[in-house]
C-alpha cells in the first residue's frame, strides 16, 4: 500500500513508538518528520528510522506540506499549543494523553475540530490494551448484566522514570492529569460521562522534589447512577499489584483485570450462569515493543485513526471524549482544593 | 469492659475502638444520605 499520508511527531519519548508503522507495509501512514529539543537526540533517532527532516521548531514540521497528521507527543503542559498549532495549520492530530492540563484549553480545541473538520485521536492507550479492550466487548454483550460499580487504578513508583523525563520534575507534571486520568478515562469509556466526585489527595515522601500532591482517591458517580472508584498512586514504593487494574460488578458476572508495563496480564471473570466455572481466566501474552511497551497499542490506535481518515468516521476516544476526561480531572482537584462534592462539567 | 474488670488487663480492641468504628460508619451513611463529606467528629 502507497505510503501516501505523512505524519510529523512531536516529542521522541512515547514519540518513537508512532514510527514503527514505517514498517507496516498495510498501512498508508508514514513518519516523516521529527521534533524535538535535544538536537543529538533527535538525529539519532531519525538515522536509526531513516526519517528524513529534523527540527527543533515544531513550527517548522507543522508547517510542511508533506505533513498531513501531526502527532503531538511532547510533555504534558505543551499539548495544548502543539495541537492547536496543527489545528490552525490544518493538520489531524494524535495527542497522546492526557490531552491538556486546563478545560478552557480543552474547550478550545473542541471548538477549533469542530470549526475544521479535522480528525484528532486522544492516544489513551488503555482503551487499546487487549485485557481492557476484551473486558469492554464482554460488557457490551451484557455477559455481567448491570454493572452496579465499577473500580480502576494505575498504580506506579515513578523515580526510575524522573531520570529520563526530568520535566515531571521541573515543570511539574500535574499527576491528576498525568496519572489519574489513565483509570478515570478507562472507566469512562466503559460508562460515559462522569456526573460527580469526591477526591483526596496526598503527597508521599518519596519524590522530595516533586513539589505537588502524588497519591489520589476518588469516589464517582457517573450520569448513568453507576458508582465507582479511582485509585492513582506514584508517590509510594511501588506496592505489590499490577500497575493498571480494572474491577467490574454485576448482576450476571464480575471480572477484574489488569496490565503492568513489559508484562503479561490477565482478566478473571466469574459468570453467575456457569456453575461449573467459579473462576476462568484469560491470560495475555506481554507486549514489549516500544516506550513502556507500548508500541503495539501505539499501533492499535494508529491503525484505527488511520480508518477514520479514510472513511471519515469519529476517532475514538475523540476531542470531546478527552476534554470530559480532562473536565473529570478539573473536578477532582477541585474537590481536593475545597473538601466538597464537585460537579463534573462535560458540556462539550 | 467486662473482661477489663475481671482481669484488670486492657482489651486489645476496647469499647471506645468500638464506638469510633460505628462513628466512622455513621459518618459515612450521613454523607451518602446529604452527598457530602462528612467529619467523624459531627457524629
Amino acid at each position: 500500500m502507497a505510503k501516501d499520508i505523512g505524519v510529523g511527531v512531536i516529542g521522541i519519548g512515547m514519540g518513537l513508538t508512532v514510527a514503527a508503522i514505517n514498517r507496516d507495509p498495510a498501512s498508508r501512514l508514514e513518519v516523516r518528520a521529527l521534533c524535538a529539543t535535544r538536537p543529538e537526540r533527535l538525529a539519532a533517532a531519525a538515522r536509526e528510522r531513516d526519517i528524513g527532516f529534523v527540527t527543533t521548531d515544531h513550527h517548522e514540521l507543522i508547517a510542511r506540506p508533506d505533513i498531513d497528521v501531526v502527532g503531538v507527543y511532547s510533555p504534558d503542559h505543551l499539548h495544548f499549543e502543539h495541537a492547536r498549532a496543527a489545528l490552525e495549520a490544518g493538520k489531524h492530530v494524535i495527542c497522546t494523553k492526557l490531552m491538556v492540563t486546563r478545560v478552557e484549553d480543552a474547550a478550545e480545541l473542541v471548538r477549533l475540530v469542530d470549526r475544521t473538520g479535522l480528525k484528532f485521536l486522544v492516544g489513551q492507550t488503555m482503551r487499546f490494551e487487549p485485557k481492557f479492550a476484551t473486558a469492554k466487548r464482554m460488557v457490551d454483550d451484557g455477559d455481567l448484566g448491570e454493572i452496579a460499580w465499577a473500580e480502576a487504578h494505575y498504580v506506579h513508583d515513578l523515580r526510575h522514570v524522573l531520570p529520563l523525563t526530568p520535566w515531571r520534575l521541573t515543570a511539574p507534571q500535574d499527576l491528576m492529569y498525568g496519572g489519574v486520568s489513565h483509570p478515570a478515562d478507562l472507566l469512562r469509556w466503559f460508562f460515559g460521562n462522569v456526573k460527580s466526585v469526591h477526591a483526596l489527595a496526598r503527597k508521599g515522601k518519596i519524590m522530595p522534589d516533586y513539589p505537588l500532591p502524588d497519591n489520589f482517591l476518588l469516589n464517582l458517580q457517573f450520569e448513568s447512577g453507576l458508582i465507582a472508584r479511582v485509585l492513582g498512586s506514584y508517590g509510594v514504593v511501588h506496592p505489590p499489584m499490577p500497575m493498571m487494574g480494572l474491577g467490574l460488578y454485576g448482576d450476571q458476572g464480575s471480572l477484574q483485570a489488569d496490565f503492568t508495563d513489559q508484562r503479561g496480564g490477565q482478566l478473571k471473570y466469574v459468570l453467575d450462569r456457569v456453575e461449573t466455572l467459579p473462576v476462568a481466566t484469560m491470560t495475555f501474552e506481554p507486549e514489549r515493543e516500544g516506550a513502556y511497551g507500548h508500541g503495539e497499542t501505539v499501533l492499535r490506535y494508529l491503525r484505527h485513526f488511520e480508518e477514520c481518515l479514510a472513511t471519515g468516521s469519529e476517532p475514538s476516544p475523540s476531542v470531546r471524549d478527552g476534554a470530559r476526561s480532562v473536565a473529570t480531572c478539573a473536578a477532582a482537584w477541585e474537590s481536593v482544593r475545597t473538601g466538597k462534592v464537585v460537579s463534573v462539567s462535560n458540556d462539550y | 469492659m467486662t473482661i477489663e474488670r475481671l482481669t484488670g488487663e486492657r482489651p486489645l480492641v476496647t469499647v471506645r475502638d468500638g464506638a469510633r468504628a460505628v462513628a466512622v460508619c455513621v459518618a459515612a451513611g450521613r454523607s451518602v444520605a446529604e452527598r457530602r463529606p462528612v467529619r467523624v467528629e459531627e457524629v
